[in-house]
């Protein structure tokens, strides 16, 4: 009896073990633990940020990443995590709030612990938090409203495609209401909600198009439409025109194609590298420029697409 | 003549924990004979024959066949060498047909591995032929009677070719008529060079069948004898290691009260119009082929189901049990016909089990777990149940004092009606034994019983009176006074009355 | 049978002790800090999160001790959930009568799956499988989609009884699981579900009530999802119908990781609880392994098989 104890502990140590000993921080060295925590893990625009952050870790040499966030976006989930990584005492945290209102108590708690929190593309902007790292989400949704006005020539329908709930989405959306009231001949002809499911997508542009068959253009303040192939597929775009933010694969192909005529690109990898960045400032005693860090975004058209492309291949592998 | 060395058991050795099953057990089955192994259950005739059937490992000695050492990992091997395995605990399919049953494990397949249904249902049609049996290949086997689940398994056994066939108990839900069937079958077997290993309690039918008997007792080899020029108690004797006395006669009064009566009782299709009645301290024996719906009877008078027509009467007053809860608390206990299955609890110790009944009656809320341990002890005590104390669970203890412990738990409850279901089924002949005082010292005591059994020596043995079920009705009442086998069978057979 | 169970109950403690040993001494941290894992706010949050499955996990244990299963308890916690979240929330009733009412719509689903199984009768399984589906659609059509914000109404130094807040689900697990300890051991009842996992036939034949037995079972299990629902709720912090998803398998495997047996008449309510607690404290440790996040859900498979071999191994050294 208790030889088969003895031979599950083993077996259990050794499954435990396995995948992890190269990344073990253990009871060497001075490693600084950093959690990071996207909105979750089924989104595919965060994998960058991902890869930014565990290049960032190289590079400084003594960091780990603790990449962690729920299956799907759930904010009980997050919160969940959130609370663990303060009981776990990580050295610090960057997240993407899926609800900053929801999540603020429990940042404080962690700054309260003596833990530093920094937030990046989603803020909680009335926690204690440090710094936020991300687009002006006001600003960007301005530019996004403006690229529109300009390519209907300030004339035609339009359909907004948002997700219900995200505070940078809604900031977007505010800005680009914003842009789009200067041009009266825009109609507004229905705001949908996504909530964050980007399979849903393919099934609202269908039925949107189905809808309105004289729509100009689409209009989303996120990636969903050009995650996949398949959600700009009943759209003839002759007829309408795609503005999408995010320019993540195969958005950069639909581009190239005529499917989307306009890309606004966040700093995916930057949301990985600069909070990292950030912490790590803040453990060594340097503070951050300012509490709002603007990463800024890129406005990608067919004109410089290729040298778009060009510039993510390289901060992708590495460079 | 020396013949071939058939099958040969050498210093075969196997414990149990801490009970010795086997100990150093050699015997020597010659090829072509029919060998009968006889012994008290706890003697280790069924280990011994799990073993061979490739169920269990022994723990030191060889099994030779023909000189060649078997090594009988699983069942598949025992059957692959021409073992052919006879049970006495029913193991059947009941999901599946009579052929599916025959051929499970080793159907025939057609290139391209489709099942070949067609024949297998011809060869069961065959089999089922040569054994005198009126069954369908394609019933369900689920519904077929106790008997023919049996005859069943022989069936199985006698499907392929074996070149030794083991029987275990074969007879014990057999009426005598099936039994001549199936020794008819076996002589032919034995024509055509099987050997046969017979274990049984029936010392008549050892008699009969077989040429050499080898007898167990406590795990050792006794001895073997040559089955011409020995007498039957020497063999009784070699297996209980003493004398046993001879049945004393009982004491009835006709005169006492009237505690179980049926009037008309009937429930379709089991049984109908079934009147009948035990007094105070009486012991009524319940006689009847297969499908003579005794077991049904006994179980509407636990309340197990609900008659359609008739009356139950204890003690003069009407009762309509709905339940066992309800026919236990009016005074009722059932000892049911499988002990395994309807009997006993093998996930909770001896303790539980005896307690469980009393315990349920009385209406307890808290286990007193001190006070259940001496009660339970007391009654292992008692009733002389051999087992390795009260909390161990009931699995090692041996057919026979299990079912002791089954009618210790009922009779803890001091029931007022004691119905038994084939008491002594599978259960060695000291047990067997000790259980029919137990049954006679509770009827001195005043309890009415009502015993339902197809052993017809055991039913002679021990009722006051007999009643004769056939095809659901009751065709007789002899009185055990005058009764001998013959008439007791005439009626058991005997063609319908009029009613 | 008492000393062969203590057996088995200590195996799962050993487990766990070997979990926790395991897990503090890969995540030991250098001099002067404090243990990321092994220190007792982690220890509370472990708890707190675990009872939420342990609850249920109690329940879960006893039906399948009685030779049933139970797959509702993930959908009836939501349900549970979101009836007292409303009531607390939308209709403004106190925080005890909205969370009465949504334990007593806990025992309501198991006393609906009870006469299901006894009176139809149906199979467990499926009795189960369709009051799951039932207390999940019934948790979707009162919620309409939306959530009901329990954090926003409770004040925020909520202090149950004057314990604090996240001192409440970890007592409420421990006070119920040592009643229903003593209820299985040491009451005829107990016994009663045990003989009638063991051998249902042989317990009708030996006088016991079988069917109020298993109406019984099916109506505690019922009665403690819905205790499990109203914890997850006010831990969480808001009643939502997506709750809950698939905890139904967490806790099953839970009981059988404690030592219940599905072919019924084994296991233990203590060890029920104490397989959560092993499951807890692998999702919290898990991710603090850079890399091993996402190994948990292997693990828990792992385990369950290794345990389930476990039990099998000893029982038939018995024979």
């Amino acid at each position: 009896m208790r030889r088969v104890v003895v031979l599950i502990a083993a077996i259990a140590i050794a499954a435990c073990s396995g995948g992890s000993r190269q990344a073990a921080g253990g009871a060497a060295g001075h490693r600084l633990r950093f959690a990071v925590i996207p909105k979750s893990l089924d989104i595919p625009v965060f994998n960058y940020a991902k890869i930014g952050a565990e290049r960032k870790a190289r590079e400084l040499g003594d960091v780990d990443i603790l990449w962690n966030a729920p299956t799907s976006a759930d904010q009980l989930q997050q919160k969940e995590i959130l609370e663990s990584y303060i009981t776990q005492r990580v050295d610090g945290i960057a997240i993407s709030a899926l609800n900053g209102d929801f999540l603020t108590d429990t940042i404080n708690r962690a700054i309260d612990a003596g833990i530093p929190v920094v937030t990046w593309d989603s803020d909680a902007p009335n926690s204690k938090r440090i710094a936020f790292y991300g687009v002006d989400d006001l600003a960007s949704g301005r530019i996004m409203g403006e690229q529109a006005v300009k390519l209907l020539d300030g004339k035609g329908k339009v359909a907004i495609i948002t997700s219900v709930g995200a505070t940078n989405l809604q900031r977007r959306l505010d800005g680009m209401k914003e842009a789009l009231a200067k041009a009266p001949g825009i109609q507004v002809v229905e705001t949908y909600d996504i909530k964050e499911d980007a399979v849903r997508c393919a099934e609202i542009i269908s039925t949107g198009t189905r809808r309105y068959p004289d729509l100009a253009a689409w209009l989303s303040v996120g990636g969903w439409p050009v995650f996949t192939r398949n959600a700009t597929a009943p759209i003839d775009p002759s007829k309408t025109k795609v503005i999408s933010f995010d320019t993540i694969q195969p958005a950069l192909d639909l581009l190239r194609e005529g499917k989307v005529t306009v890309l606004l690109g966040q700093k995916y990898f930057g949301w990985g590298s600069e909070p990292v960045q950030i912490l790590y400032d803040l453990k060594h005693g340097k503070r951050p420029p300012a509490t709002i860090i603007d990463s800024g975004v890129d406005v990608v058209t067919k004109d410089n697409v290729d040298d778009y492309a060009a510039r993510w291949k390289k901060m992708e592998s590495g460079g | 003549m020396i013949t071939a060395a058939g099958l040969e058991f050498r210093n075969v050795t196997k414990s149990f924990g801490a009970v010795k099953a086997l100990a150093g057990v050699s015997l020597t089955v010659h090829a072509g004979d029919a060998h009968a192994l006889v012994g008290e259950n706890g003697a280790g005739k069924s280990t011994l024959l799990k073993i061979l059937a490739g169920i269990v490992q022994p723990d030191a000695g060889e099994v030779r066949w023909n000189g060649e050492r078997l090594h009988l990992g699983s069942p598949r091997e025992g059957l692959e060498r021409g073992i052919g395995m006879v049970y006495q605990e029913m193991l059947c399919f009941p999901n599946l047909t009579v052929a599916g049953n025959i051929f499970a494990g080793r159907e025939l397949i057609a290139r391209g591995g489709w099942l070949r249904v067609g024949d297998m249902r011809a060869r069961t049609r065959a089999i089922l032929d040569e054994l005198h049996l009126a069954i369908d290949p394609a019933a369900p086997a689920e519904s077929l009677s106790a008997a023919h689940r049996q005859l069943l398994q022989v069936a199985r056994a006698l499907a392929f070719e074996c070149r030794i066939l083991v029987l275990d108990e074969p007879t014990t839900s057999l009426t005598d008529a099936e039994a001549d069937h199936l020794f008819a079958v076996l002589e032919k077997l034995r024509a055509r060079g099987v050997t046969l290993l017979y274990v049984s309690h029936r010392l008549p039918e050892v008699f009969r069948l077989c040429d050499r008997i080898s007898v167990l007792r406590d795990g050792h080899h006794v001895e073997t004898v040559d089955r011409r020029g020995v007498a039957p108690e020497r063999i009784v004797r070699a297996m209980v290691g003493r004398e046993l006395p001879p049945r004393s006669a009982r004491e009835t009064s006709a005169e006492a009260p009237v505690r179980l009566e049926l009037s008309s009782l009937s429930r379709r299709p089991c049984f109908q119009n079934v009147s009948l009645s035990v007094r105070t301290g009486e012991i009524v024996g319940l006689f009847g082929l297969v499908g003579a719906g005794r077991s049904e009877l006994l179980e509407t008078i636990f309340g197990l189901h609900a008659p359609d027509a008739g009356e139950i009467r204890l003690d003069g007053r009407v009762i309509t049990p709905r339940s066992p809860v309800a026919a236990a608390r009016a005074g009722i206990a059932l000892v049911p016909e499988e002990r395994q299955r309807q009997g006993l609890f093998f996930n909770l110790t001896v303790r539980d089990n005896l307690v469980l009944p009393d315990r349920t009656l009385r209406g307890d809320a808290l286990v007193r777990a001190d006070r259940e341990r001496d009660e339970a002890r007391a009654l292992v005590e008692r009733w002389r149940i051999k087992t390795a104390g009260v909390e161990v669970l009931p699995d090692h203890l041996s057919g026979g004092n299990q079912q002791k412990v089954v009618l210790a738990k009922w009779l803890a409850t001091s029931p007022r009606v004691l119905l038994l279901d084939e008491p002594t089924k599978g259960v060695d002949v000291g047990a067997k034994f000790e259980i029919h005082e137990i049954i006679r010292r509770e009827a001195a005591r005043g309890i009415a019983c009502l015993v339902a059994s197809s052993d017809l020596p055991e039913v002679l043995a021990l009722s006051d009176r007999i009643i004769v079920m056939r095809a659901g009705r009751v065709q007789g009442e002899i009185d055990a006074a005058g009764a001998t086998e013959e008439s007791v069978m005439h009626l058991a057979t005997s063609l319908e009355r009029a009613s | 049978m008492k000393r062969l169970w203590q057996i088995r109950e200590l195996s799962t403690v050993v487990i766990l002790a070997l979990e926790i040993a395991f897990f503090t001494w890969w995540l030991w941290p250098e001099a002067g800090r404090t243990h990321p894992f092994f220190n007792g706010e982690n220890a509370l949050l472990i708890l707190k999160y675990s009872s939420i499955y342990a609850i249920a996990a109690i329940g879960a244990a006893i039906v399948i001790i009685s030779g049933g299963i139970d797959l509702a308890p993930g959908a009836v916690m939501a349900l549970t959930g979101v009836i007292g979240s409303n009531l607390f929330v939308v209709h403004g009733w106190s925080l005890a009568a909205s969370m009465t009412v949504g334990v007593a719509t806990g025992l309501a689903t198991g006393l609906l799956s009870a006469t299901l199984i006894v009176a139809a009768p149906l199979p467990p399984f499926i009795a189960t499988l369709g009051m799951m589906g039932i207390a999940r659609g019934a948790a979707f059509i009162i919620t309409e989609g939306q959530y009901f914000d329990v954090s926003s109404r409770l004040l925020g130094g909520w202090r149950p009884f004057g314990v604090p807040a996240d001192w409440v689900a970890p007592i409420v697990m421990i006070v119920l699981a040592i009643i229903f300890q003593v209820l299985m051991t040491g009451f005829q009842w107990g016994r009663a579900v045990f003989s009638v996992g063991g051998n249902e036939t042989a317990a009708l034949f030996s006088g016991i009530a079988v069917n109020r037995v298993k109406f019984s079972v099916y109506a505690i299990a019922g009665l403690l999802a819905g205790v499990s629902g109203v914890v997850l709720v006010l831990v969480q912090g808001q009643g939502k119908a997506d709750l809950a998803n698939g905890y139904e398998l967490d806790i099953i495997a839970s009981a059988v990781v404690g030592g219940a047996s599905l072919s019924g008449g084994r296991g233990s309510v203590i060890g029920a609880v104490l397989g959560t607690l092993i499951f807890g404290v692998l999702r919290n440790a898990l991710p603090q392994i850079p890399g091993a996040t996402f190994y948990d859900r292997l693990i828990v498979g792992v385990v369950v098989i290794a345990i389930v071999v476990m039990d099998q191994t000893l029982l038939k050294k018995r024979v």
